[in-house]
């Protein structure tokens, strides 16, 4: 069955007026502290937020607290809205909270962290909801949190079985968390098979998103003088502009330079070259990602420019409150440590 | 003042103990020299390591706001569970001028990304960093164990030297040298009394004579 997306996008349209604009963050950069800043987003839509997190915490962990539990409430809340198709879709966007929440359940299983511990560093904004995701993070172990996938027939439930074994070996999380992200896109990508426009434009966001995340895997690997032939597993496949050939070939180059210089042609060439400097100076890759980030959250704020009648509204919004939400902490944490500014401004994303 | 034998004996085994004194004071002079050149060199790496120290503490607190404000402080913990280690360091003991000082030798606890325990895929570089700086205070932190552990060790021998040095110095030698002036002053005193005595007894001796040829000559018939 169709999704009417009229109805969703209105719903849409009617929380992005509630999104920050440029003027609000300028007010939120001269404010001098961080209980200022509570107290301006108090009057604000995270007014809910700020008021439960602040009952539990105090200072940065209630800001953070706040965020968290506001990105939670308000992918759940998409999620609601949208039906069928299009609420596949949707799942398949939000799916990424998904990874990132079993990752990080069986990170904490893995050194015994405790339930509660866990739970605190979970957002449970996809697919899997606060009192699933409580269920697994409730179990003895790794193992068992696997078995339990397996009995709920998650789609990670048996990438994970067939690389438990390689993680017993050393404890190493590596293969867990790299089958659980291989897993994500393969899944993503079986379910989008069809041909339409709103599902070509959630492929297109995938093979992007997996493009930037190769980028980033080869410049580290080749950062840090991992050899091409480990590194070669941390590779995505689907990528929309690199195929694996290419990007094993950028893997064997000597320096950063090399591979930037490889890249020039494409279209994360400009962006890559214009922060060559910055590396130099600085040996440190935060620039370059950051620009990289900054490239694909614009391209996903694009999306609301798209047509109104399809799921591009709704990319465009998850874009564009992920962007707000990373934007809101770097302000906090800004304040906090007394950061500079011109320093806080090459951290934002002003969308 | 310790009480002394005023013997001869006494004197000669107070200045044989004089001698031995101030020959172990030299050598504790020399002791302590060598300590202190041994100090101001570890002095001078616990300063640099401190330095460094406070550098990388500086820049790792830094990666790790700038992490926890981009990626969120819940995918900053999260990366934390993955990434458990263990630090291994073999203490054992050697001697400095016969002071014994731990020797720690250390595995870097420095990590690469594949083997920090999580996947490549789902991190960013600012939490790489992060983690990366953090191995690097770690380091330091040890080092700076290790060197600051034996920077005490050979600062409390060198007051103790010290300690001994100025004991020998200013109480030891001159109590001894006073005791030896004091035996001398008490065996010339002996002296001079037997002297005197020798003299009197001379002098006694002589008037007897006199008297006894004085008398043998008034008993003489004319």
């Amino acid at each position: 069955m169709g999704t009417d997306y009229g109805y969703a996008n209105a719903r849409v349209r009617a929380m992005k007026s509630y999104l920050f604009r440029r003027p609000f963050y300028e007010k939120l950069l001269q404010m001098a502290t961080l209980q200022d800043m509570t107290t301006t987003l108090a009057k604000t839509p995270y007014a809910r937020d700020i008021d439960e997190a602040m009952i539990k915490y105090s200072g940065i962990r209630g800001f953070d607290e706040a965020l968290r539990m506001n990105t939670m409430r308000t992918f759940r809340k998409i999620l609601k809205f949208v039906d069928s198709d299009g609420r596949e879709l949707v799942d398949i966007l939000v799916g990424r909270w998904d990874v990132s929440n079993i990752k990080t359940i069986l990170r904490g299983k893995n050194i015994g962290a405790s339930t509660e511990d866990i739970v605190t560093s979970l957002i449970p904004a996809g697919e899997l909801d606060e009192i699933t995701l409580r269920e697994l993070a409730g179990q003895l172990d790794v193992r068992s949190c696997i078995d339990l996938m397996a009995t709920w027939r998650l789609p990670y439930a048996s990438a994970l079985t067939e690389a438990f074994p390689e993680y017993t070996k050393r404890r190493n999380m590596t293969s867990l968390e790299l089958a659980l992200d291989k897993t994500y896109y393969e899944d993503a990508f079986s379910r989008l098979k069809r041909n339409s426009m709103n599902v070509s434009l959630v492929r297109e966001i995938l093979r992007r998103e997996i493009d930037l995340t190769n980028i980033m895997t080869v410049l580290r690997v080749i950062k840090d003088e991992i050899e091409p032939k480990q590194a070669k597993r941390f590779l995505l496949e689907g990528g929309k502009e690199f195929d694996m050939e290419r990007l094993e070939s950028l893997l064997k180059e000597a320096s950063i330079e090399d591979v930037v210089f490889k890249l020039k042609t494409s279209s994360y060439g400009r962006v890559l070259e214009s922060h060559m400097n910055d590396y130099f100076e600085s040996g440190s890759l935060v620039r370059i990602e950051r620009s990289l980030e900054e490239t694909a959250v614009r391209r996903g704020i694009a999306m609301f420019r798209a047509d109104p009648l399809s799921i591009a509204m709704i990319i465009g919004y998850i874009w564009a409150k992920y962007n707000e939400i990373i934007n809101l902490r770097v302000i906090a944490r800004s304040k906090m440590v007394g950061m500079p500014e011109d320093k806080t401004r090459e951290a934002l994303i002003l969308a | 003042m310790e009480e002394a034998n005023p013997t001869r004996t006494e004197l000669l085994a107070k200045k044989a103990q004089i001698e031995l004194a101030q020959q172990g004071r030299d050598l504790l002079k020399e002791k302590r020299d060598a300590l202190i050149v041994e100090f101001m060199a570890v002095m001078d790496r616990v300063v640099r390591s401190s330095q460094k120290l406070e550098q990388i503490s500086n820049e790792a607190q830094y990666a790790l706001t700038v992490a926890k404000a981009v990626d969120g402080s819940v995918a900053v913990r999260s990366a934390s569970f993955a990434t458990g280690g263990e630090v291994r360091v073999d203490v054992r003991g050697s001697y400095i001028m016969g002071v014994p000082v731990p020797e720690i030798t250390k595995k870097s606890v420095k990590r690469t990304l594949v083997t920090r325990g999580y996947s490549l895929t789902g991190m960013s570089s600012r939490i790489d960093e992060t983690a990366e700086c953090f191995e690097e205070e770690l380091d330091i932190i040890l080092d700076i164990a290790a060197i600051e552990t034996r920077l005490r060790r050979l600062g409390e021998e060198i007051a103790k030297t010290r300690r001994r040095v100025n004991a020998l110095d200013n109480i030891m030698l001159p109590t001894l040298k006073e005791q030896v002036r004091y035996i001398q002053m008490i065996l010339e005193e002996r002296a001079r009394e037997d002297l005197f005595r020798l003299k009197k007894v001379k002098k006694a001796i002589e008037k007897r004579k006199r008297a006894q040829e004085a008398a043998k000559k008034s008993t003489v018939p004319c």
